[in-house]
């Protein structure tokens, strides 16, 4: 639980260094490569651990699927909320939003995986 | 002994696949336009694009229908990937000048989120907001632009989907039988992927489609219906007709199963006792066979001319083989394009592959019905596939877009007809051979389809349906007009294509200044003519730009009559859509 919390803020923090301060190769790179896993896997990979837990019948495949796929449709969610909202779709809400979300799922995943334990222990 | 040779096989046609989809990837040609030559693609594809749909085809076969081959989803669904890859994706990446179909619509509105930090209101994008949000969102964070982030979607939209398709059809069939489902939707697929709503909308469908059939399935759970239903919101805001198909499609045979089983668990006992299961199914397939009889007579009587048209494009196409050069003097001088004689073949391939996959389904889904004593995957399977057809009834009395309902239907009927071949065989021993010779022959016609897809794509499209009024326009302005004509054509719901005679990136800089307004009218007078079109096909145009007609055919026409210097005139009208103005 300790290392995906790990990974998780040294993902978000790789992330917003090479989303806001590269503008130029090789670090621009970084960007192709950080935002995307943002956009269209974490936040779908979060939530796919609450829903199921690791022992239940979910293979890998199904799970990398699922997350892309859940995170395409929490992206178009939050895109969709702030287009209602006064200061619309720009880098700084868009980003905002979708860590914020990130952030949430992930804790929610960490306190999902807690209960479960904390289940089976009993 | 044998299993080694096999694995061996395997293998080397694995790598060999791979080996030249990286050949290929290394040095395809970079094209500037495509040729009027019905064997355009055929002719350009290098020998290294053709080796690797075959040995990629070979890999899936032996994986597919041989024991003892190591076997893995990762690994089985990689190797399907790659057909798709080289099916639908490799021909596209060949233009320098990306000619996107939809996509110039969307581009638009995309452009206008970054601009403006909100969907154009009033749009299009507004209205099915999903595609757009997503790609704006990518666009950002990325900090690409939107014509990129276009052909990223474009290009990813195949894999997603079949992805999903592979991860439902393993529900019914396994894991090889998944393999061979999505074989069968990747060669019944004459539609291809687009950068538009309704391919986008397609990922959001499978995966509702996916999380439905697994909480029906196999984990019935309140979390897995929220994922459902979260899902399913997504799906509205991208494109409403989906979801709004999506719920007749999944939800009615999903209510409609429940409540047939449910039924049929409380009176199982009462109706065996009454022998009356035997009894229903004689007005079952009496109904059946009426339906079948309007609706083959139907079909007859919609696709004669298009048949008549069809055979008259072969025997002309042959006669080219032998010496007669029938197309090439159709389509002389013509700019890159789709030719005509690829009017009758499209349609014709639309409107046969659509009867047969109907047809094909129907008997498998009341074989599934009646021969699996009502279990409950076969409940879901062939409820699914029959709730199609209404749409496809409803299109062909009210509309000409069969691709849609052809769309539908095609995910339930490939995990169908691979459920079949996988898993039916019959005891006695003359079904026996019967069986296995329909088997071979659906397997072999799936072959023949998944081959022939890159050879009848043509200028990397695999679908086009010119209208008539198009092909009367190309056919005066190629008999009557010389000079340059700026040509604006387009729909934004309906894919089309223009031809591009440059070269250049000019193409793609003409968005960005296109982008204030719809302004297209910019120095008219350097043209001889003006022509607006559906589609566009004309000797020596240039095209100017991508705009739906029906926007701005009055503003157009209100330019030139406030600048009667101008000249221009309505030379020739074929309906509202399709108008050529020359100067006089």
């Amino acid at each position: 639980m300790k290392m995906r919390l790990c990974y998780i803020t040294t993902f978000f923090a790789l992330t917003i260094l090479s989303v806001f301060y590269s503008y130029a190769p090789p670090f621009l790179y970084f960007r192709y490569l950080f935002a995307p896993l943002l956009i269209s896997y974490l936040p779908g990979s979060m939530l796919v651990k609450i829903i199921f837990s690791k022992n239940e019948n979910l293979d890998p495949l199904e799970r990398l699927a699922l997350s892309f796929g859940l995170s395409m449709v929490l992206t178009i969610l939050i895109g969709l909320f702030l287009n209602y909202t006064p200061s619309g779709l720009n880098l700084n809400t868009m980003f905002v939003s979708l860590a914020l979300l990130t952030v949430v799922v992930s804790v929610g995943s960490l306190i999902a995986d807690h209960a479960r334990k904390s289940l089976n222990s009993q | 002994m044998k299993n080694d040779k096999i694995r061996s096989i395997f293998k080397c046609m694995t790598f060999f696949s791979y080996l030249f989809f990286i050949v290929f990837v290394l040095t395809a040609p970079r094209l500037d336009k495509a040729q009027p030559d019905p064997y355009f693609q055929l002719k350009i594809m290098p020998i290294v694009y053709w080796l690797g749909v075959i040995t990629s085809i070979t890999s899936l076969l032996i994986s597919i229908f041989f024991e003892g081959v190591p076997h893995s989803s990762s690994f089985g669904i990689s190797v399907l990937m790659l057909l798709m890859a080289y099916t639908n994706c490799i021909p596209r990446t060949m233009y320098k000048n990306p000619i996107y179909t939809d996509a110039m619509a969307f581009n638009y509105q995309v452009f206008y989120v970054l601009k403006e930090s909100h969907v154009a209101p009033g749009s299009e994008g507004e209205a099915v907001p999903g595609i757009t949000l997503f790609s704006s969102m990518l666009s950002l964070i990325m900090g690409i632009d939107d014509i990129l982030v276009s052909k990223i979607i474009q290009y990813s939209i195949p894999f997603i989907t079949l992805l999903f398709l592979y991860l439902t059809a393993q529900l019914f069939t396994g894991k090889k039988g998944a393999l061979l489902c999505g074989l069968i939707f990747i060669g019944f697929n004459w539609l291809g992927f687009v950068f538009n709503k309704q391919s986008f909308s397609l990922v959001l469908q499978s995966l509702t489609s996916y999380c439905l059939a697994k909480s029906f399935l196999a984990t019935p759970r309140r979390s897995m219906y929220a994922t459902t239903l979260l899902c399913f919101v997504a799906l509205v805001v991208s494109h409403p007709a989906s979801s709004f198909m999506t719920m007749i499609n999944i939800f009615a045979p999903f209510i409609l199963s429940s409540s047939l089983l449910s039924v049929l668990k409380l009176n199982e006992t009462y109706l065996r006792t009454l022998g009356l299961r035997d009894a229903n199914r004689k007005p079952f397939l009496s109904t059946t066979l009426i339906f079948s009889l309007i609706w083959i007579d139907w079909n007859i009587h919609q696709g004669y001319p298009y048949l008549y048209d069809a055979l008259t494009t072969t025997i002309n196409i042959l006669s080219e083989f032998y010496g007669s050069p029938v197309i090439a003097s159709e389509v002389q001088g013509i700019a890159s394009g789709y030719t005509p004689a690829y009017r009758s073949i499209t349609t014709t391939r639309l409107y046969g592959m659509s009867i047969l996959s109907v047809t094909i389904g129907l008997a498998l889904a009341f074989f599934y019905m009646f021969n699996k004593k009502f279990d409950l995957k076969s409940i879901f399977l062939s409820s699914w596939f029959l709730s199609t057809l209404p749409l496809y009834l409803y299109v062909l009395y009210a509309s000409r877009w069969l691709e849609k309902p052809y769309l539908y239907a095609l995910f339930p009927f490939s995990i169908l007809l691979s459920w079949f071949i996988m898993d039916f065989y019959p005891r006695r021993p003359f079904t026996k051979i019967v069986t296995k010779l329909t088997k071979s022959l659906l397997v072999s016609y799936c072959l023949l389809l998944v081959l022939l897809l890159p050879v009848t794509m043509y200028a990397h499209i695999s679908f086009v349906y010119p209208s008539t009024p198009s092909l009367r326009l190309m056919d005066y302005i190629t008999k009557h007009v010389h000079g340059t004509i700026s040509i604006f054509g387009g729909h934004i719901d309906v894919d089309y294509f223009v031809s591009v005679n440059e070269p250049s990136e000019l193409y793609i800089k003409r968005i960005y200044t296109r982008t204030e307004k719809f302004d297209v009218y910019w120095n008219l007078s350097s043209y001889d003519g003006v022509a607006v079109t559906f589609r566009a096909y004309a000797k020596d145009a240039f095209v100017e730009t991508l705009t739906p007609s029906t926007i701005f055919i009055p503003s157009l026409e209100e330019k030139m009559l406030m600048k009667p210097e101008l000249g221009f005139a309505r030379i020739y009208v074929i309906d509202s859509w399709d108008i050529l103005y020359l100067k006089q």
